[in-house]
């Protein structure tokens, strides 16, 4: 799940917002300061996240701590879904 | 100082006679040559119905035979068009009928173009400048051949005016929306421009001046009159050795070229592929550059490569030929980011002004107008002749820099709005080429984001490295979102990128009614 998730965003970030070329990018790649944050690709990506996953992002989740990289963008997604599927576990019984 | 260009000539037909004028590809004319073959020209157009303010187009390679063309439509009292050789079929067909050519001087090989697509009305003579069979054409047009030419009096012909206010030449660039249009320049305003280019650096008959730029494009003006005005020697560097580094530059050094004047692409093939930067070019005297802006890493190579050269920074559109000029005279610092471009030249005089026509303080970006001897009379265009607008609105952004240089900000069309922000691309274009990397670098907008399309001079340059270079030293807005890397940058026939074609071949042509700024209002 988590790998799929990673591999995912990995994708989507490389397709999307370099052109489809990959050297040089990792999943710790700070995307802040490679140029790839701005404000505009911060709503895509959020989008993104949302349409692909179901994970439902608060203004607050937007932080630049969570964008920072792939592997954060991934924890943030985790996080989310975790917290939905705790949520929607009672309403379910 | 002669005030006309059909005048130019006639002096140095008398006091150097034998001087070679025009050093060009498999010929050299004489100063006595050139001055005759001028007068045959004047006088085959004047016998096949040319009137003063007629035009004559000259499709040829650039030649002595050319300039004897040019010259002569000038003593006919003619318009000279320079076409194209280079050029597609339809445009010279635009061309022609837009300004109602009757007359074209032609090389054989070229025409095929006009014969092929049917297209040579309305030009009614087309007169061959080599020996050959004479072609079927559609009647009313109708061939001369070279002898023709060569049978008229090489005798003068009675000056056809004394204004220099007449209209000389036309230029066709291609404008904003690719539709070509002619801008009408004077004798004066080509006068007025060589003269004190001429002056400036001293130009005399002993000199050897680099004809580079096509005759289409401003920048020969230079090369034509101000090199026949003072006596000296022009050097055609022809059409296919401008596309080779190691070829230009033999070029030069085997006929000891002295002056120099191209866009500044010329100049840095010659740095990467001709060995500029190892062999120098020990007889060039002076560089003048134009045309685009020159990335500041390249001119410091160039002026490394030549430290005897005098370098020059000449500026201004095709309208007002060159109206600001600046003299490089140090190589510049590395913390310096970009050269000025100096000072009103030729007798010009400048303002610079807010977009309610106020003069902007000083240090504050403005649009530059301009007027003076070089501003053009005006337009040709879809038949119709319009006056140029005094002062000239040049579409250019600059400011006065605290010590009273003039600094470039980049083209009106140039500027774009992405998603709100404005954005100067010349800007842009500046952070890109700052990267060891990167060769050369277009930045546009479309799809309402922002694109860089790259040649790397670096393989290994990944589009991660480039945005995270512009990231160092622009605002997240200005990096651009769409990075392609490209092995060469397509050119116009004047050497400069090719912004339109670069454009539409990554993104397609751009759509009508505004969906630009429709769609870029909805993202």
């Amino acid at each position: 799940m988590e790998e799929r998730i990673r591999a995912s965003i990995h994708q989507y970030i490389v397709s999307t917002w370099l052109s489809g070329d990959e050297r040089g990018f990792d999943d710790n790649t700070d995307l802040l300061s490679a140029g790839i944050l701005d404000s505009f690709s911060t709503l895509s990506i959020t989008a993104y996240l949302e349409q692909n996953f179901q994970a439902r992002l608060e203004p607050a989740d937007m932080n630049p701590e969570n964008l920072r990289s792939v592997n954060a963008l991934t924890r943030i997604v985790l996080s989310k879904l975790a917290a939905n599927s705790a949520a929607s576990a009672p309403s379910s019984l | 100082m002669e005030n006309r260009i059909d005048r130019l000539v006639t002096p140095w037909a008398t006091r150097t006679p034998d001087q070679i004028a025009v050093d060009g590809l498999g010929e050299a004319l004489t100063y006595r040559e050139l001055n005759a073959l001028a007068n045959q020209f004047a006088h085959a157009f004047q016998t096949t119905g040319v009137v003063p303010g007629d035009r004559v187009g000259v499709h040829l390679p650039r030649s002595g035979r050319a300039i004897a063309a040019m010259l002569g439509a000038a003593r006919a009292g003619a318009v000279y068009v320079p076409l194209d050789p280079s050029s597609p079929p339809p445009r010279l067909r635009t061309i022609v009928t837009d300004c109602n050519v009757r007359h074209v001087v032609i090389a054989p090989n070229l025409l095929g173009h006009w014969t092929a697509a049917s297209l040579c009305a309305p030009v009614e003579h087309f007169f061959l400048v080599a020996d050959g069979p004479l072609p079927d054409l559609p009647a009313p047009a109708r061939a001369h051949a070279w002898t023709d030419v060569l049978a008229q009096s090489a005798a003068p012909l009675p000056p056809a005016s004394e204004n220099p206010d007449e209209l000389a030449y036309l230029l066709y660039t291609s404008g904003s929306t690719g539709t070509p249009k002619g801008v009408m320049l004077s004798h004066r305003n080509a006068l007025s421009f060589s003269e004190w280019a001429a002056d400036l650096v001293l130009l005399a008959p002993s000199d050897r001046v680099a004809s580079v730029a096509p005759f289409h494009f401003d920048l020969s003006v230079f090369d034509l009159w101000a090199t026949l005005a003072r006596g000296a020697t022009l050097v055609i560097v022809d059409e296919t050795t401008v596309l080779s580094g190691p070829r230009m530059l033999e070029r030069i050094t085997s006929k000891a070229i002295t002056v120099w004047y191209s866009v500044p692409s010329a100049l840095v093939l010659m740095l990467d592929h001709g060995g500029l930067d190892t062999h120098g070019a020990p007889s060039l005297r002076v560089v003048f550059f134009a045309g685009e802006v020159f990335p500041i890493k390249h001119l410091r190579r160039a002026m490394t490569a030549l430290p005897q050269a005098r370098f020059f920074n000449l500026f201004g559109p095709t309208e007002t030929n060159v109206c600001l000029a600046y003299q490089v005279t140090a190589i510049p610092p590395p913390d310096v980011q970009a050269i000025p471009i100096g000072q009103p030249s030729c007798g010009d005089e400048i303002a610079i002004l807010d977009e309610e026509r106020r003069p902007v303080p000083a240090g504050e970006v403005g649009e530059l107008f301009v007027d003076g001897p070089t501003v053009m009379l005006g337009y040709w265009n879809g038949g119709q002749r319009t006056p140029a607008k005094r002062p000239y609105p040049t579409g250019d952004f600059v400011a006065r820099r605290s010590d009273g240089e003039i600094m470039y900000h980049g083209r009106r069309d140039h500027m774009v709005k992405v998603r709100g922000f404005r954005i100067e691309l010349a800007e842009v274009e500046a952070a890109l080429t700052g990267h060891p990397g990167i060769r050369e670098a277009i930045a546009f907008a479309a799809d309402g984001r922002l694109w860089a399309a790259i040649q790397p001079s670096d393989p290994d340059l990944s589009v991660l490295a480039i945005k995270r270079h512009c990231a160092a030293s622009l605002p997240p807005y200005m990096v651009p979102s769409e990075i392609k890397l490209l092995g060469e940058m397509p050119r116009t026939s004047s050497g400069k990128i090719d912004r339109v074609g670069l454009r539409d071949t990554l993104v397609g042509p751009p759509q009508p009614n505004h969906a630009e700024s429709e769609r870029s209002r909805t993202l």
